[in-house]
């Protein structure tokens, strides 16, 4: 590293001269400006100078808030309400007749199955003359089911 | 007007029943110095004005609570840096919005300040001050204009001289190689 004091040649021709000046008698008229506006200052009433200390921090408080905000309303919507819901047997009953036309028969069995709920899928009792004039109502040939009885 | 040492004026500013009268001895003292050393980082004079009356007014409000473990002189300069680096940083958040760095608003401040002139090779190394990074330029402009021994840009600054005397040594290397640029 070079010596402290070593200046580099085109360095020392610029000089150490500033471009800058200020207006005529600025030095002897600042502390009378600055007298007047300690004045001011001072008069301000305390909430005023607090709200001009807290006023660049506003934006950032607003974005925090703001996150905030976006935060619990996404936790809401994706944890509180998305919790497991039990439906009762009508409601049950009430999807499978919406989405009937989408269901195979042993989907539609399994899934009932699988809820656990009291359904009326209990064995086949000994009542086939109630089926016979069930399935005979669609104009089934009913010597047909008879043989295959 | 008697000269105070800057340990009497604090003293004068405690004690004695008017504080106002050793304050404005204090701004009469360091205003030139503090107004030479934030004008070299913000380059406008209106700039400038305005933040060395925050500074004294923020001096004003400290001085009760000042511990001396500094000197008054350097305890100011820290104060007239921050609030200069401060001011600088608000500037830049706003000129976000228009697409501008920092570094290209005080190149055209200093063409355009109505209270900037000077040579072409002087208005030329200010602009490649303005180039370095923040840093570097606070300090250069202290130990390159203001002949400010390391020790106090130490205190100031609140970095190791090392780190100090690497800083400038790199920035007049840089300013060096823009100067020689056409």
């Amino acid at each position: 590293m070079e010596n402290n004091g070593y200046i580099p040649e085109n360095l020392k021709k610029a000089g150490k001269e500033l471009p800058f000046r200020v207006p005529g008698n600025y030095f002897e008229n600042f502390p009378g400006r600055l007298q007047d506006r300690l004045n001011q200052e001072q008069q301000i009433p305390v909430y005023r100078r607090l709200f001009t200390f807290v006023r660049p921090h506003l934006d950032l408080a607003a974005l925090i808030a703001g996150i905030a905000l976006v935060t619990w309303f996404g936790y809401h919507q994706l944890i509180v309400n998305n919790q497991n819901v039990t439906l009762d047997s009508y409601e049950l009953s009430t999807i499978v007749d919406y989405y009937l036309h989408d269901y195979d028969e042993d989907l539609l069995i399994s899934t009932l199955i699988e809820s656990g709920e009291e359904t009326s899928l209990s064995p086949l009792e000994d009542n086939s003359d109630e089926i016979m004039d069930y399935l005979t109502v669609d104009g089934i040939d009913y010597s047909l089911l008879i043989d295959d009885n | 007007m008697e000269e105070y040492t800057d340990k009497e004026l604090v003293r004068l500013f405690r004690e004695a029943g008017n504080p106002g009268y050793a304050f404005n001895l204090i701004v009469r003292k360091y205003q030139e110095k503090l107004y030479w050393h934030i004008r070299k980082l913000l380059i406008s004079h209106d700039d400038t004005d305005d933040t060395l009356q925050v500074v004294f007014i923020k001096t004003y409000q400290s001085l009760p609570g000042f511990r001396e473990e500094s000197s008054l002189y350097t305890w100011l300069y820290r104060i007239a840096t921050n609030e200069a680096l401060s001011f600088l940083k608000k500037k830049n958040n706003r000129r976000y919005l228009y697409l501008e760095d920092i570094g290209t608003y005080l190149e055209r401040t200093l063409e355009a300040d109505a209270y900037s002139d000077g040579n072409e090779m002087r208005m030329k190394l200010q602009k490649a001050i303005i180039r370095l990074p923040e840093k570097q330029r606070i300090v250069f402009n202290m130990k390159y204009f203001d002949e400010m021994k390391y020790e106090d840009m130490a205190d100031i600054l609140q970095t190791s001289v090392g780190a100090l005397k690497a800083s400038y040594h790199h920035a007049t290397k840089k300013i060096e190689k823009f100067l020689m640029e056409d």
